[in-house]
């Protein structure tokens, strides 16, 4: 089935189609490379430039301006065939704090590329949440290359989550290295469903050059058919009472999936301290029995675990 | 309502019962009481169908449910209130109590079968069911989503271990009404809460030794169990996943 348009995918993917629309909304909606629609509020400037095949686009959050309200992003790609690059600058000016809640859509897939190169600076004491929801359409023929190079300066707040859970993902691969400065706390989440032929890399690098800095690496993955993930994570710490943790849970089903986790651990400060964890196996037997202890079928008792984990 | 005849299991060397029978007849509380490793959370397992024994049958409203799957024996009526904690990451306390519920249920409901075990329902509804609660806590969101599923047969592993005082009178009073609907195996070690029952049956050496009212059978366990053999069975996880079998 093929969708029409760009607002049709955004609300499959879980977005609300009125926020991209209101004015009194910071917006900015790309299809493909074209600007759509971009709409910046007072304290939020957006820039945008499209040359050579590619999207520069500029964000920049006034310093002291702090958003309660999420600004809504949309990058899709309609077009069955096509490339997408966007080159993305982000920068939080000290004491600021703003919320992004970006959907990435390419639901007609059949070979697209979406490749971003993000550089994002987030300032003195500023918080800046980003929350990243993909639906790649149910065979998802789509290779995704996002790269990004993250600095928290002293007493930056970074939350970031990335969430592919419906449809299908195709090739995936993450690479995101990350800068902690003193006092600065950074959580990375990212939950995906693999399945068909879905090949998901994940490499995450935080490192904790400053006082005090704190970094969490999350991912929770469930992958089955003949699926693979590589999750790599790992955290440096380096400045004195710098604090990690890397944790990976994944559930894998069936005997062609292929999930690997490789937490890294290197600490050159012995006040610093990193600590990881990672499980991977098939749908805990004791909880599958719970719910199947209730009436539920082996497939609904599944479904709630699986929904469980990635929620 | 619950048969059991001549259950027969052992499980690696170790005779777990010895043609084993009991009844549990409508509107009882049967209580089964034995110390330690005697076989009793085992005893819940074969009647919920996760340990198949070597000899015996167990018959349910009369019908024979030996080969019916645990899903099924769930949607014929037997509940079980697990002795353990086990934990589906992000389940919440409503979405645990309404999946135990056959037809689904609405918020006030679950609400009411919360309340019915003393856990005030505002504060609970939204929590996720972890290690953040406490053992009373989680046995009592334990049955009250036995409640939710209507049992005809609700099977109370240690259902006060870890309950305050004052929450065990109502969690007593909760008991008692699904008794009304039905019937419960109530498994113990301790007499705490064997007032509420109205017959019990000892589980020692493999075997149901005696059944009797509730105050004689105390006595009778004080005086003759205290250095019965315990077959030490192994923990019900390990019997499941197969690292000790049948």
């Amino acid at each position: 089935m093929t969708i029409g348009t760009i607002d049709e995918a955004y609300s499959i993917a879980g977005g609300n189609i009125h926020s991209l629309h209101s004015k009194n909304i910071g917006s900015l909606v790309i299809d493909e490379n074209k600007i759509l629609s971009a709409n910046a509020i007072e304290g939020a400037v957006i820039e945008t430039d499209a040359r050579d095949g590619e999207l520069f686009v500029n964000l920049t959050v006034k310093a002291g301006y702090r958003f309660d309200d999420p600004l809504h992003l949309c990058f899709g790609v309609m077009s069955p065939e096509a490339t997408q690059r966007i080159n993305i600058n982000i920068n939080t000016e000290e004491n600021s704090k703003v919320s992004l809640r970006a959907h990435c859509v390419f639901p007609n897939a059949v070979d697209v590329l979406h490749a971003m190169e993000a550089r994002i600076n987030i300032g003195p004491n500023s918080e800046y949440s980003y929350d990243e929801t993909h639906y790649h359409g149910e065979r998802g023929q789509v290779r995704v290359v996002p790269n990004a190079k993250i600095t928290l300066e002293d007493g930056a707040r970074l939350y970031n989550s990335f969430s592919l859970i419906q449809g299908a993902v195709g090739n995936m691969k993450f690479d995101y290295d990350i800068d902690c400065l003193d006092n600065s706390v950074c959580h990375m989440l990212a939950k995906v469903y693999g399945k068909f032929d879905d090949d998901i890399t994940i490499r995450e690098r935080a490192r904790l050059k400053g006082a005090n800095s704190h970094a969490i690496l999350e991912a929770r993955m469930v992958i089955r058919d003949n699926a693979r993930t590589d999750i790599y994570t790992e955290i440096i710490g380096e400045g004195d009472g710098a604090r990690g943790h890397m944790d990976c849970t994944e559930i894998i089903s069936g005997k062609t999936a292929y999930a690997k986790a490789t937490p890294v651990v290197v600490v050159v400060n012995d006040k610093a301290k990193i600590t990881h964890e990672a499980a991977i196996g098939s749908i805990d037997s004791d909880q599958l029995n719970l719910l199947m202890s209730r009436g539920l079928s082996p497939d609904q008792a599944t479904e709630i675990i699986v929904n469980g984990l990635l929620k | 309502m619950l048969k059991i005849r001549n259950l027969t299991l052992t499980l690696g060397e170790k005779k777990i019962f010895d043609d084993v029978s009991l009844e549990v007849t409508r509107g009882e509380i049967y209580a089964l009481l034995g110390r330690n490793g005697t076989g009793k959370s085992t005893l819940a397992a074969v009647i919920l169908g996760l340990i198949k024994p070597e000899k015996g049958d167990i018959y349910f409203e009369d019908e024979l449910i030996n080969d019916l799957s645990l899903t099924e024996r769930a949607k014929r009526g037997i509940i079980l209130a697990w002795q353990k904690n086990i934990t589906v990451q992000g389940l919440t306390v409503r979405d645990y109590v309404r999946v135990s519920a056959p037809n689904g249920i609405s918020d006030a409901e679950v609400e009411g079968h919360l309340e019915a075990v003393g856990l005030s329902c505002g504060e609970y509804l939204d929590r996720v069911i972890d290690g953040k609660l406490s053992g009373g806590e989680r046995k009592r969101i334990e049955l009250a989503s036995v409640l939710a599923a209507k049992p005809k047969l609700a099977i109370l592993d240690e259902p006060d271990s870890g309950i305050d005082a004052v929450s065990l009178v109502m969690v007593e009073s909760a008991i008692r009404r699904m008794a009304q609907d039905g019937a419960v195996l109530l498994i113990t070690h301790t007499e705490d809460i064997l007032g509420i029952s109205t017959r019990a049956g000892i589980l020692c050496g493999a075997r149901v030794i005696r059944e009797a009212k509730p105050d004689a059978a105390v006595q009778y366990f004080k005086n003759h169990c205290d250095y019965c053999e315990t077959v030490n069975t192994p923990r019900l996880d390990e019997i499941i996943t197969g690292s000790v079998n049948p």
